[in-house]
């Protein structure tokens, strides 16, 4: 295995893994999306 | 292109699926803050996944493994990753300013600062921008390669259920669609790389197999045009979907992480694709692939023979839906842009919520209807694109970046006189290297070689931007001499702080 094989397998891993823990945390803010949830309001830039 | 039953059935479950999913949101009514910007609710995660399905659409899925596929890791090196500076940009530079003054859209951050005559400028260079004939096209393309069914029909029945559920659900449906695209093509393609590496032997059998300037980090581009690529990455600052983006996130901190994880994203998704053309190309040359095969499709092909039956499914389904994200997420900017940009200042002022939603979904249908009859009437269609995206960063950009960021005088003679030295200049320099030079068939544009002091330069129709730019900006200056600003109302004051 050489170094182009390991960045895709990497590559491979990372992608796929973002993909399922971006869809957990996802689901985890499905409901408040089904309820509607609100606008938090932003501090003033000084 | 044989397709299982089985695959065929996923392919059409989830056509069914984001119907429904536009259809659930329809039934919860959504006013005009709801449909446009989501209720300005979006969190990390979704905003993550509506971003990355948006940006990366098909010309990144198959323009970058083509690139991959002739030329090498140059596609991932000098392509896609020298723009990722104005991602960084945009997520530290302009999120926290345009989440603060609560705007609409694009359009709408000139008119606060420049007056009603640049923000009816901007809507119209936007709504031009927005018109999905590229995506319509591309879709109805990938419909006769995929299901063998005629590409005008294959864009009219799959372009209408992505203009459907748009009608129906606005920003929600576009995000959560969106969402479930984005990781059906991340797990199917990074299932389906390795795979493909295991089939033609690893790099190893790339590097026997491919010339060696397929390892060249940089190709053998001309230097400009590889900046006037990496340049090509400043559109994402005036790119009216991605400001949508940021207008409806919960927080200024959800956008920015979420920025900062799509750029991970981006980068792996980036370098798969273009692995996958190398290892397509080298299966070519093996005999694994068919020696015709053409460097557009070979991603397509390449990955349909590595992945087993079922996922295949779920990839093309995923292939369709980049298609869809992209015309459902511009229709979307189009129709806000006619509706709150244009038919409310110009024609209704005092128009209710729910008449700004029709006009709205009004316009969502203009702009898909005007997509899909430019789509089959135009044989360089990817050139009107570039062109597009072209005129509107020549024409938007330096007046916006200048309401974001410059705290004197702004007149709104200014923002019209930006515009129009923006607009005049990138047209005259488009046909005037298009009269003056020849089309290169191999770069697929048309350059102008000239003299100048005995040396030789060549000009590129790519090179635009650098001349239409410092115009724009010249264009600012000597329209900020003339009138008298805006009364500062608090919104316009809250901008420049």
């Amino acid at each position: 295995m050489n170094g182009w094989d390991f960045f895709t397998y990497f590559s491979s891993i990372l992608l796929a893994g973002s993909a399922i823990w971006i869809f957990v945390l996802f689901l985890r803010d499905a409901k408040g999306i089904i309820q509607g949830s609100r606008e938090i309001e932003e501090p003033k830039e000084d | 292109m044989t397709i299982s039953p089985i695959d065929l059935t996923i392919v059409v479950v989830y056509v069914c699926v984001m119907l429904g999913i536009g259809y659930y949101v329809f039934k919860k009514s959504p006013n005009l803050e709801e449909y446009l910007l989501a209720g300005r609710s979006m969190t990390t995660p979704i905003l993550v996944c509506t971003l990355a399905s948006t940006y990366y659409g098909l010309d990144v899925l198959f323009g970058t493994s083509e690139i991959g596929f002739n030329d090498g890791v140059v596609a991932f090196f000098g392509y896609s990753e020298m723009s990722l500076g104005f991602y960084v940009f945009a997520a530290y530079g302009l999120s926290r300013k345009l989440k603060q003054a609560r705007f609409k859209s694009l359009p709408d951050i000139l008119s606060r600062s420049y007056g009603a005559s640049a923000g009816y400028l901007g809507a119209v260079s936007s709504i031009l921008f927005s018109i999905p004939a590229l995506s319509l096209f591309a879709l109805g393309r990938l419909s006769h390669v995929m299901l063998g069914i005629d590409a005008q029909i294959g864009a009219l029945i799959l372009g209408s259920i992505a203009l459907l559920y748009t009608l129906w659900g606005g920003l929600w449906a576009v995000a959560i669609t969106d969402t479930i695209q984005f990781v059906f093509m991340c797990i199917t393609l990074a299932v389906a790389v390795p795979l493909l590496m295991s089939q033609v032997g690893g790099f190893e059998a790339v590097a026997a197999n491919v010339p060696a300037t397929h390892f060249h980090i940089l190709g053998g581009i001309p230097f400009w045009l590889m900046v006037a690529y990496a340049a090509t990455g400043i559109s994402i600052l005036v790119d009216p979907a991605f400001y949508q983006r940021i207008f409806a996130a919960k927080s200024f901190s959800q956008v920015r992480n979420a920025m900062l994880i799509a750029l991970v994203v981006w980068g792996a998704y980036d370098w798969l694709v273009t692995a996958a053309g190398m290892l397509a190309r080298t299966g070519v040359e093996l005999g694994t692939l068919p020696a015709g095969l053409h460097s557009n499709d070979a991603l397509l092909v390449a990955v349909v023979m590595a992945l087993p039956v079922g996922l295949v499914g779920f990839f093309l389904a995923g292939v369709l839906a980049t298609s869809m994200s992209t015309i459902d997420s511009y229709c979307l900017v189009a129709g806000g842009n006619f509706s709150y940009d244009l038919y409310r200042p110009l024609l209704k002022p005092d128009a209710s919520d729910q008449e700004l939603v029709r006009a709205t979904k009004i316009g969502i249908g203009i702009s898909w209807v005007l997509g899909f009859m430019l789509a089959f009437s135009f044989d360089r269609l990817m050139s009107l694109w570039v062109f597009n995206a072209s005129l509107l960063t020549s024409t938007v950009l330096v007046p916006l970046l200048m309401s974001l960021f410059w705290k004197g005088r702004k007149t709104p003679a200014a923002g019209v006189s930006s515009f129009l030295f923006g607009m005049v200049s990138v047209i005259i320099y488009y046909f005037g290297i298009a009269q003056m030079g020849t089309y290169d068939d191999t770069w697929g544009t048309y350059i102008w070689a000239v003299e100048i002091g005995g040396n030789p330069y060549a000009l590129w129709q790519e090179y635009a931007l650098f001349f239409s730019l410092p115009m724009s900006f010249v264009g600012f200056l000597i329209g900020n001499a003339f009138g008298t600003p805006l009364t500062p109302s608090a919104e316009t004051v809250e901008v420049a702080s």
